[in-house]
């Protein structure tokens, strides 16, 4: 990532101090996601890290302006392309989204509509964005049931989706991501209902995808070896802040982060045999119940006072590379 | 889906049996059956003879098939008041009633399901809570009471419409029906509103609670994350899941109206078959009692067998699991 | 035009403040017609009462006798008032008995396919969707033409139109229930059949069955009104709210409203206020999760 690249071509997206609100009847907003900020370059994968609550799934339906009532995007800026996304109308969101910026749900059981054919969702995806005829977006459906891994995809085509497997369905699904040849595709724990072999071969899968056809990806996940097989760069959040980012392979190697440290810990097949599995202590806030302090003071095992009194900045300590930041009083040197 | 609709057939056809004994049991056997089919002035003895001529001394079953022969040939005996054939009879007023409930179940379907949609896509809008709200009230309306109600305000006080009686004087298509005149449509107007009501009440519930249900779903979700626009959604995502549990309570509903519009006759005096059965009831008048019950039920039967095919042809899965 | 998923509680939350309104009105009503003989101005059932000069008498006026009608007199010269009171007492009478008698055919029917299972399960399951294929008017409309009317004839219409709905609640609740340890139990102890269905199983199956009662009886009401109405069922002598409604309609014409719109404000209410504190009471069981 030089600073030359970002004046020649925006990066396929950029999201800045983005803050998402829950509305509520009677009481001010809740602040569910607040400054998180990231960037995408094409072929790029970036993994949003986070266990549930963190916030994590939430940004990622901020991305194409999904929220609805009462979630709220209050602040920040997400740039597809160069071109700022906040504020558009519901009509200018709705030509990007499908076409520039595509979805990937984690369930592919109810993701397709149990009463259209596959082709269906793949050609009205198409119809949506371009104006060309049934028979031509017949064919495109079909190539990129055949980018997805898809075997015989002419016969697929005509399938309802009770038809097909688990890990077929999401490789619709993720067809249908394809299909207009998007900028970034994010994907909201796209594998986590597959069995680990079906998990492992749609990464495998996502991987050429991204160097092959320079689409962006944004992978969200509660999975560290996830990050480990397919992500060139890593956002962890906890409490809807960003507590560590950086290089992939900087933050797998030297967690600065005890959160981090501590999500680490959790994956089996990091340990050594015998070694006993962690596990962190207490269970994440509630949203909006944030603690004051650093928020994850009241789990962490580093916690001192100043912790649990001010909360730290998102920064880069001295020894640690550039790319890299950590919202910590106290970071983990390696 | 071939198979699925001839299993359904066969079904439909076990119901209509099973039916026509329901009936041949509750009408010829309970009371004197032969006061059923001799007028009710006749002495013993032509009693006597009449039981022999038509086989009522005859074992219960013998009995049975015997009024079952008749009744597929057409044949449910001379109605007592008018002697003409019971099944011409009833044929003579179905029109009529066909007409109303027909009139009904466009008010119900053509304003129950945008409403219901529009209800759930605006939920928690006061104007929504309002309408599901006057749908509840409109739930617990008996029928004859809303007739009577619209009586009050139309015809008594406002004096805009008629409160009672058919004007079929126009054709269509050579048809005599209502439909084709002002004078015609005005009389039609209060009887089909007073109908439809309920079923308007229970098609703007159902379709508020499965378009809710369904708008939760993922696919939903994928759709708008697509970029698909509002209509197509609607169409292809919500109208498409929704449409056999909607269609199968439509289709129950349209039976229950054929059904209810004996109430409805009955205040407008509306010339249907359902004013005909209750003037039967009264009159005794037993043949144009069973006629209307079987007629009603193989009417009903044939609408559950027609929406059960479309329900098929609608969702895929219905297909899988009754195929098989 | 976007999907809008606004939350529910509020409309949740205005159904639970207006509950006990309702709950407050049928019980209002249920007291009323109990205590028609001493509430009523007049007895309608009293053939001295039934004077034709004092007939038709709009709402407000006295009669020579110095009677006041507050809400009028009908065709027989009866008080309108009085006569809905006693009405109300004809209808939730023969609406009860036949909500009733339904509920334990329909208990009878339910436990026995559950208990049994099977063959008679499926036959008793097969007949309950064919009832419940025809609507309920329809199978009434049938009884009342084979039975001829009168009050006991509405009580078993009412009960053979509407036991199908407690069969099949009861059959899916006893079904879960079976599957319990506590039944298990109850038959490694070869405590007798009987015993077990209708000390253990039963209880058991009852909360479901009595929100479905209620909702029942709103209809049973307003099916006995309907029969009523149409000259099907209860006697001109001892008329329910429907007849009262029926006997008054054909005045409307003439502007002569109170007749039959007081005892149709007087149903409505009944049926709408049953309906509603049955709602109330099915969500409290529903949010109250397991009912033991």
């Amino acid at each position: 990532m030089n600073d030359a690249s970002i004046t020649a071509t925006p990066p396929a997206l950029q999201v800045s101090n983005l803050h998402i609100t829950i509305e509520r009847a009677a009481a001010a907003p809740l602040t569910a996601v607040e400054g998180v900020s990231f960037r995408v370059g094409a072929g790029e994968v970036l993994a949003i890290v986070g266990e549930s609550g963190s916030g994590k799934s939430l940004t990622a339906m901020a991305l194409p302006g999904l929220h609805q009532h009462p979630v709220r995007i209050s602040h920040g800026s997400v740039r597809l392309e160069g071109v700022e996304l906040i504020g558009q109308p519901e009509s200018a969101l709705r030509r990007v989204r499908g076409s520039r910026i595509a979805i990937v749900l984690q369930d592919p059981l109810t993701a397709l509509n149990p009463v259209l054919r596959v082709e269906t969702h793949l050609v009205e995806t198409i119809r949506a964005h371009r104006a060309i005829d049934r028979e031509a977006a017949r064919s495109l459906a079909m190539a990129a049931l055949a980018r997805a891994g898809i075997p015989e995809p002419a016969r697929r085509l005509r399938a309802w989706p009770h038809e097909l497997s688990g890990g077929l369905r999401q490789r619709v699904v993720i067809a249908m991501a394809l299909v207009n040849e998007p900028a970034v595709i994010v994907a909201d724990e796209a594998t986590t209902a597959l069995d680990v072999t079906v998990q492992s071969e749609i990464l495998r899968e996502v991987e050429r995808l991204a160097r092959g056809t320079r689409t962006a990806f944004v992978w969200i996940t509660h999975d560290f070896s996830v990050v480990d097989r397919i992500a060139d760069t890593v956002c962890v959040m906890y409490a809807g802040q960003v507590v560590e980012q950086g290089p992939a392979t900087e933050v797998l190697a030297h967690p600065a982060h005890p959160y981090t440290r501590a999500l680490l810990e959790c994956i089996p097949i990091r340990q050594q045999p015998g070694h006993r599995l962690h596990q962190i202590a207490g269970s994440p806030p509630l949203i909006g119940a944030w603690p004051a302090g650093c928020r994850f003071a009241p789990r962490c095992p580093r916690a001192v006072d100043v912790c649990r009194r001010d909360p730290p900045r998102l920064s880069t300590p001295d020894g640690m590379t550039d790319s890299h930041a950590v919202r910590c009083h106290d970071p983990v040197r390696a | 889906m071939g198979y699925g609709a001839l299993v359904r057939i066969a079904q439909s056809l076990l119901t209509l049996l099973a039916m026509s004994v329901l009936v041949f049991v509750a009408i010829y056997l309970i009371g004197n059956p032969i006061e059923l089919l001799v007028p009710p002035q006749a002495n013993q003895a032509e009693m006597a003879r009449a039981a022999q001529a038509l086989g009522l001394d005859q074992p219960l079953p013998v009995q049975y098939l015997h009024f079952l022969g008749q009744a597929l040939k057409g044949d449910l005996g001379r109605s007592f008041t008018s002697n003409a054939p019971a099944l011409t009879v009833i044929f003579e007023r179905m029109p009529a009633t066909l007409e109303l409930a027909l009139a009904a179940a466009l008010i119900a379907v053509g304003l129950g399901i945008p409403l219901g949609l529009w209800s759930a896509f605006a939920d928690g809008h006061p104007a929504s809570r309002a309408t599901l709200g006057l749908a509840t009230l409109g739930f617990s309306m008996p029928t004859f009471w809303i007739a009577l109600l619209l009586v009050m305000v139309f015809s008594v006080q406002l004096e805009w419409l008629p409160s009672g009686g058919r004007d079929a004087s126009a054709t269509l298509l050579g048809w005599r029906t209502s439909l084709a005149s002002w004078q015609g449509l005005a009389h039609l107007a209060m009887p089909a509103c007073s109908l439809a009501l309920f079923k308007l009440a229970l098609i703007i519930r159902v379709t508020y609670a499965a378009t809710i249900d369904t708008l939760r779903l993922d696919h939903v979700r994928q759709a708008r994350a697509r970029g698909l626009s509002p209509a197509r959604i609607l169409w292809a995502h919500v109208l498409k899941n929704i449409g056999a549990p909607l269609l199968n309570v439509i289709g129950l509903e349209f039976g229950a109206l054929v059904a209810f519009s004996v109430v409805t006759e009955t205040v407008f005096a509306w010339p249907g078959m359902g004013r005909l059965l209750i003037d039967a009831i009264n009159t005794l008048d037993r043949p144009v009692i069973v006629a209307y019950l079987l007629l009603t039920v193989v009417l009903f039967t044939l609408i559950n067998l027609a929406v059960d095919i479309a329900c098929l042809a609608i969702d895929p899965r219905l297909r899988e699991a009754r195929g098989r | 035009m976007s999907p809008g998923m606004r939350g529910t509680p509020p409309r949740q939350a205005a159904q639970a403040r207006s509950a006990p309104v309702f709950a407050l009105v049928t019980l209002t009503l249920i007291g009323a017609a109990l205590a028609a003989p001493w509430l009523a101005p007049q007895d309608p059932y009293d053939l001295a009462n039934l004077l034709l000069d004092h007939a038709r008498l709009s709402p407000l006026t006295r009669d020579e006798a110095g009677m006041l009608h507050l809400l009028g007199s009908d065709d027989q010269g009866r008080d309108v008032l009085s006569a809905i009171l006693y009405g109300l007492r004809v209808s939730l009478g023969v609406a009860s008995a036949g909500t009733t008698l339904a509920l334990a055919a329909g208990l009878t029917a339910g436990l026995c396919a559950a208990w049994h299972g099977g063959r008679t399960d499926a036959m008793l399951m097969r007949l309950v969707d064919l009832q419940l294929s025809f609507p309920t008017i329809l199978v009434a409309l049938m009884l009342m033409a084979a039975l001829g009317q009168g009050p006991d004839k509405v009580v078993i219409a009412i009960a053979v139109s509407q036991w199908a709905y407690y069969a099949r609640t009861v059959r899916g609740s006893a079904r879960v229930e079976l599957q319990r340890d506590y039944i298990a139990a109850a038959r490694g102890l070869a405590l007798p059949t009987r015993r077990i269905v209708v000390r253990h199983l039963l209880p058991n199956c009852l909360a479901p069955v009595i929100v479905l009662a209620t909702a029942q009886m709103a209809a049973a009401i307003s099916l006995e009104a309907t029969l009523s109405f149409l000259g099907l069922g209860v006697p001109v002598t001892r008329p329910s709210l429907g007849l009262l409604i029926a006997n008054g309609a054909q005045y409307v014409f003439a502007g002569q409203y109170w007749m039959s719109l007081w005892p149709g404000v007087v149903l409505l209410a009944t049926i709408v206020a049953i309906q509603q504190a049955g709602h109330w009471a099915g969500r409290k069981a529903a949010g109250g999760g397991a009912s033991r």
